[in-house]
């Protein structure tokens, strides 16, 4: 039983850490969005 | 039939090459020979069968060794700009790299075999076919890979990488060849194989090599 | 829109879950993995095989816009090839107790293809930026769906010399309507992942690419 879980949980952590990553990559995005106009 | 022309003229200038500079095949055998007495040393003394799997590691490392060096001599005088160039079908060129590797290789394997009969076990006409049909496969796939290895910075080292989870099927056929009772399955898969793959390979060695 | 998406990816989550969770009262050989990792698996090969599409029609068209959508495609893909390799150990761990089996020639398969396209990474990354760096990929991505069955065929080939006892999987269970419906639902749940995944990495690299031709 606590293997389903187990294997359950590596997928849901393997998803999470991947939308971190992306997270962290759109904020990276945003801020050189924003620096965009400034630079002209 | 230029197109064969042009292949057959391609292979002939690298077996030339090859033949004033001795370079990659006396390496390959010697490689081979090497290989063979480390396998000596890594059999326990009960599993003296497994020799039969390890001819199969050995020629695909060997192929490995001589695919390593298939582009460079044209990388390094640019001669592939020139030839991608000229007025002939792009993937002659890929045929003409595949047929001198495949020179090659059969060359160290005609030492190689003999050797592996007289050190671990004989080598019986299956085998033989296997190899024989295993060459095809591993040039043709070698080739286009290695020109895709050549294109990039990290070039020659990249070509393992790329080669052995597609040099894997070819040593399953090749060891079912040599191993079990039954070489004919094994000895089809590895035609299989060569076809799909030397098909694929010709049709899209263009790709790889044009800009 | 990443709203949505991110809807996308919690529907898939949470259905795949509360789904398992029904799969083990039905009493399965090792709990409801099998309909976590079967999903996943084939959410996998579908991945690949759509890199391998969009490769085709980059070769074809010539046209830029498929090089992402290959390339994400299988980026997504080998994600998922990794969590078929990681359920399929825990699986094998549940039910045979060892973490992993090399008669399990569906895991051996995806090895290989691991295997194969992380090279494409590789190769990818030692390629300078230009159209090259399309190109040569993507011929590598045919390769690798035209390896996904000759290396199925192998490995199955394999048994015949390797091992005198093949596996056979203790999961796969009569198909009936109830157990088809279950899994029907995870393997929903695992492809809209996959696609809410393969959505967002793919607007974020478009985004970037914009961003470097503004610059």
């Amino acid at each position: 039983m606590s293997y389903t879980w187990a294997a359950y949980l590596v997928v849901l952590l393997a998803v999470l850490a991947w939308v971190g990553i992306i997270a962290l990559k759109l904020r990276r995005l945003e801020r050189e969005v924003k620096e965009l106009p400034r630079r002209g | 039939m230029t197109y064969l022309r042009d292949a057959a003229a391609l292979a002939r200038k690298d077996l030339l090459l090859e033949l004033r500079g001795k370079e990659t095949v006396p390496a390959m055998v010697l490689f081979v020979v090497a290989v063979f007495v480390a396998f000596r040393f890594a059999l326990p003394q009960e599993q003296e069968q497994a020799a039969g799997g390890l001819l199969w590691v050995a020629i695909v490392l060997t192929a490995l060794l001589g695919l390593v060096r298939a582009f460079v001599p044209e990388r390094e005088q640019r001669v592939l700009d020139a030839l991608v160039l000229a007025p002939c079908d792009r993937s002659a060129i890929w045929l003409g790299k595949a047929l001198s590797v495949l020179a090659f290789l059969l060359v160290a394997e005609a030492a190689a075999l003999p050797l592996f009969a007289a050190f671990f076990e004989p080598v019986d006409a299956a085998t033989v076919g296997a190899v024989l049909l295993a060459d095809v496969g591993l040039c043709a796939v070698g080739a286009l890979l290695a020109a895709m290895a050549v294109a990039g910075r990290a070039r020659e080292v990249l070509l393992p990488l790329l080669f052995l989870p597609l040099a894997v099927p070819v040593v399953i056929g090749g060891v079912g060849a040599t191993v079990t009772d039954d070489p004919a399955r094994y000895l089809g898969f590895l035609a299989l194989y060569d076809a799909i793959f030397a098909i694929l390979a010709w049709a899209t060695f263009e790709y790889v090599v044009t800009e | 829109m990443p709203l949505a998406l991110a809807a996308l990816v919690l529907l898939g989550v949470g259905l795949g879950l509360a789904l398992l969770w029904i799969g083990e009262l039905e009493g399965f050989a090792a709990g409801g993995i099998f309909f976590l990792h079967v999903p996943v698996a084939l959410t996998a090969y579908a991945l690949l095989v759509w890199g391998a599409w969009k490769a085709l029609r980059l070769l074809w068209t010539r046209d830029e816009r498929y090089d992402l959508e290959s390339y994400t495609g299988i980026h997504v893909g080998l994600i998922f090839a990794l969590l078929t390799l990681v359920t399929g150990s825990i699986w094998a761990r549940a039910e045979w107790g060892v973490w992993w089996d090399w008669r399990d020639r569906q895991l051996v398969t995806f090895l290989i293809l691991f295997l194969f396209y992380s090279a494409y990474f590789m190769l990818r990354y030692s390629i300078e930026p230009g159209a090259a760096r399309a190109r040569i990929p993507a011929v590598y991505a045919l390769f690798g769906v035209v390896l996904i069955p000759v290396s199925f065929l192998a490995v199955r080939l394999a048994d015949q010399f390797l091992h005198r006892t093949p596996l056979i999987r203790g999961g796969r269970p009569d198909i009936e309507g109830q157990v088809l419906a279950v899994f029907g639902v995870c393997f929903a749940g695992a492809l809209s992942l996959a696609a809410a995944m393969y959505a967002i990495e793919l607007a974020g690299k478009r985004l970037d690419a914009r961003l470097q031709e503004a610059r």
